[in-house]
């Protein structure tokens, strides 16, 4: 799952992103509006994080700039403004949640989490593919009750192709889930993972279907 | 606790009914002397018109004596008793009503003569004969009409008496005409119970109608109450006391008064809640800060590229927390501490000794720092050195943080105009005009400054001490437009005629400690 974080403190977003890694998100590191808007016009994100208090534009209008432009990103509302006027401000102007300074990591990482599921539309935080089981909170993943050994990128691939069973998932969608702007991405480094998918797979899970010049397909 | 409106009610009514029964009681008196007065003239008309009808034919007095005594009875006062004595004989009338002792009753002559009874003038003064109008009425007259106490069955009465010489015979004959005191006072005292009955009435109706215009004129000041227990029970946001146009003006002072205290209240209560608001907010990212990397740590562990970097960040946000701990308190210490009384300092030594102790400050490697004060002399100033000392470290910290890679700071102490000035001059990015009194509020921080780590709190600090010591900070651009040029003009001093050396105080250790305390 692909985050922006959009936070002007350099300490902070250092943190987040660290630990936001490890909670196996794929995260992306702002320090302005100015920023957050130009890279949120060119790449798709799961989630977005927005700090309030940016040295440029303030938070708020960055938030209203996005959802003008028709864009309805999930976006948490990260801020030390902790009046109750500012959250129903935050949420009004199109936030979908607010949580303010300090917060716990790991309380962010479910919300996050939360918010991406609802919009993708499955409250359950489990997905599952005949016996293959995918637990979003406890990253876990399960097929006939013994838990697969994955990699936190072969995660990534596996949550995507999950959340879209049977259907087409490209590989320009696949990529900026899985990657971020600092990967240094090798052109064949998604086949590597699909492959390696695929052998943890084998034999009893669902098969990862090619379909050349489009992408990849998880077969129910 | 009696009422306004009672005891108002009271002062006022006390002396007004004093006043209404000292009117009463002369109202009484002067019916009680005008009563007397006209009894005592009816009974005189009465007399003579009864010695007149006496000196008359044998047969027109039988005819005309019964007709005037029953002409003179009236209901209010009854002269009924009345005698006529010719010597000891009985004419006609009561036999009780004796002759008075000036007539002999066995010569039939009178022994003596009285003044005839005289009355207050009545403002048409008729000019009277012994008494009468017409003088052949006096014809005859030897005693005119005159007043005198007498007894009548045991009672006391008043008694007229005219003695008369007929025409008919020669006799002098003794008139008499009398009433009793007591029908008379009987008389009067139906007036005096009108005149208290219309005392108590007009006395009641003074106490409603003053009540009524109290009441009235309290109103204002009940509507003010009223609204203020309203506003004490559910107090609204924003409450001030709302008079009528028409409202008296010292109601109108009072609500004006009151709400300006409000007002005042409000206002200390706002700037608290910012001020709690703003330093709240200034902890809460730092300590995210902290959080966020203790989940680091716990993830990846201290030894990690990523613990490392973790672990120091979690030191410099607990610097900036102590930073801003530390300040806060040197702020409520401002606003505690009292100064002494034309203390005096020597402002060039407290100012060196403060660069000199700072001068290896995180952040001024590579910074050109400089000292310049005059040579001769100390440079004394009024206030205190502690406190001038954090005025000064704050300035100076500000200037080394806002500086750019090799800028330079110059601290400069001079004497202008009488007063010891400080200057603290930089050449970094300096403050944009419209930054340049909001840098002063509390946790203000321009927008170009927001990396550099600052809590906001510097220059409230600065201003609040200046403000306490009757110093002037201002903030300026620097030498040809670059940087700050931050300046403290200290009081003057008291003239050394009237300055005794105890009041220098030796303070350069204790400014260290100080400075030492709230460097960080």
């Amino acid at each position: 799952m692909r985050i922006l974080i959009v936070e002007d403190d350099e300490r902070l977003a250092r943190g987040m992103e660290a630990s936001m890694s490890a909670g196996g998100f794929v995260v992306d590191v702002v320090g302005t509006g100015e920023e957050a808007l130009d890279v949120l016009a060119a790449e798709t994100y799961n989630a977005v994080i927005l700090d309030l208090g940016l040295p440029d534009i303030d938070g708020l209008e960055v938030l209203q700039t996005l959802r003008r432009g028709g864009d309805s990103t999930p976006v948490l509302i990260l801020t030390a403004r902790d009046a109750v006027s500012d959250r129903i401000a935050g949420l009004d102007r199109g936030g979908d949640d607010y949580l303010s300074k300090p917060f716990h990591p790991r309380e962010l990482e479910s919300r996050l989490r939360a918010l991406i599921r609802r919009s993708q539309g499955t409250a359950d935080p489990v997905l599952r593919v005949g016996d293959l089981s995918l637990d979003r909170s406890t990253r876990v993943v399960e097929l006939k009750r013994s838990v697969l050994d994955l990699r936190r990128r072969e995660m990534a691939v596996l949550e995507t192709l999950m959340g879209r069973p049977g259907k087409v998932v490209t590989k320009q969608r696949l990529n900026s889930e899985v990657f971020n702007f600092a990967d240094a991405v090798a052109p064949n480094a998604l086949e590597v993972y699909v492959g390696r998918l695929r052998r943890k797979l084998m034999p009893d899970g669902p098969t990862i279907r090619t379909i050349r010049g489009l992408g990849y397909m998880l077969e129910t | 606790m009696a009422s306004l409106r009672s005891r108002l009610t009271a002062a006022v009514m006390v002396p007004l009914l004093a006043l209404a029964v000292t009117f009463g009681g002369i109202t009484c008196w002067m019916i009680q002397r005008s009563g007397a007065a006209t009894s005592d003239r009816i009974l005189v008309g009465s007399v003579r018109l009864l010695s007149r009808a006496t000196d008359t034919e044998d047969a027109v007095r039988d005819k005309v004596l019964p007709l005037a005594v029953h002409l003179l009875q009236r209901r209010s006062a009854p002269v009924t008793h009345y005698s006529i004595w010719d010597g000891a004989e009985l004419i006609a009338g009561e036999r009780g009503l004796v002759p008075p002792p000036l007539y002999d009753t066995r010569t039939g002559r009178a022994t003596q003569r009285l003044p005839a009874a005289s009355f207050p003038r009545t403002y048409r003064n008729t000019p009277l004969t012994g008494g009468y109008v017409d003088p052949r009425d006096a014809d005859g007259v030897v005693q005119p009409g005159y007043l005198r106490d007498g007894m009548l069955g045991g009672k006391p009465v008043r008694i007229a008496t005219e003695i008369r010489r007929l025409h008919r015979n020669g006799h002098a004959v003794v008139v008499q005409v009398a009433d009793f005191v007591d029908d008379r006072w009987a008389y009067q005292q139906t007036y005096f119970l009108r005149v208290l009955g219309a005392g108590v009435l007009i006395a009641m109706t003074a106490v409603l109608l003053f009540y009524w215009a109290i009441t009235w004129g309290l109103r204002p000041f009940a509507s003010l109450t009223g609204q203020i227990e309203t506003a004490r029970r559910e107090p609204p946001p924003q409450f001030r006391l709302a008079l009528e146009e028409d409202a008296p003006r010292e109601a109108r002072l009072l609500a004006g008064s009151f709400n300006a205290l409000l007002a005042r209240t409000e206002r200390a209560v706002d700037s608290l809640k910012q001020f709690t608001a703003n330093a709240s907010h200034q902890m809460r990212t730092p300590l995210a800060v902290v959080r966020v990397h203790l989940d680091v740590l716990e993830r990846y562990g201290p030894a990690s590229p990523r613990g490392t970097a973790a672990l120091e960040d979690i030191g410099n946000a607990v610097l900036s927390l102590e930073r801003l701990l530390l300040q806060l308190i040197a702020l409520a210490r401002t606003e505690e501490q009292g100064i002494a009384e034309d203390a005096t300092f020597d402002l060039a030594a407290v100012a060196a000794d403060l660069v000199a102790s700072r001068i290896d400050q995180p952040g001024s490697d590579g910074l050109d720092i400089g000292f310049e004060a005059p040579d001769h002399g100390p440079v004394l100033a009024s206030g205190h050195p502690i406190l001038a000392a954090e005025m000064i470290g704050n300035l100076f910290d500000n200037a080394v943080r806002y500086n750019r890679p090799g800028g330079t700071v110059t601290v400069r102490v001079l004497h202008r105009a009488g007063r010891a000035r400080i200057e603290v001059e930089d050449d970094g990015p300096g403050i944009a005009p419209q930054d340049r009194e909001r840098v002063f509020e509390r946790f203000y921080r321009a927008r170009s400054e927001s990396d550099a780590g600052g809590s906001g709190l510097g220059l409230s600090i600065v201003r609040a001490l200046a403000e306490r010591m009757g110093a002037e900070v201002r903030l300026e651009p620097g030498t040809d437009g670059r940087g700050v040029l931050a300046s403290i003009d200290f009081a003057a001093p008291p003239s050394p005629d009237d300055r005794s050396d105890e009041h220098i105080i030796e303070t350069q250790s204790e400014a260290q400690q100080f400075a030492l305390a709230t460097a960080c």
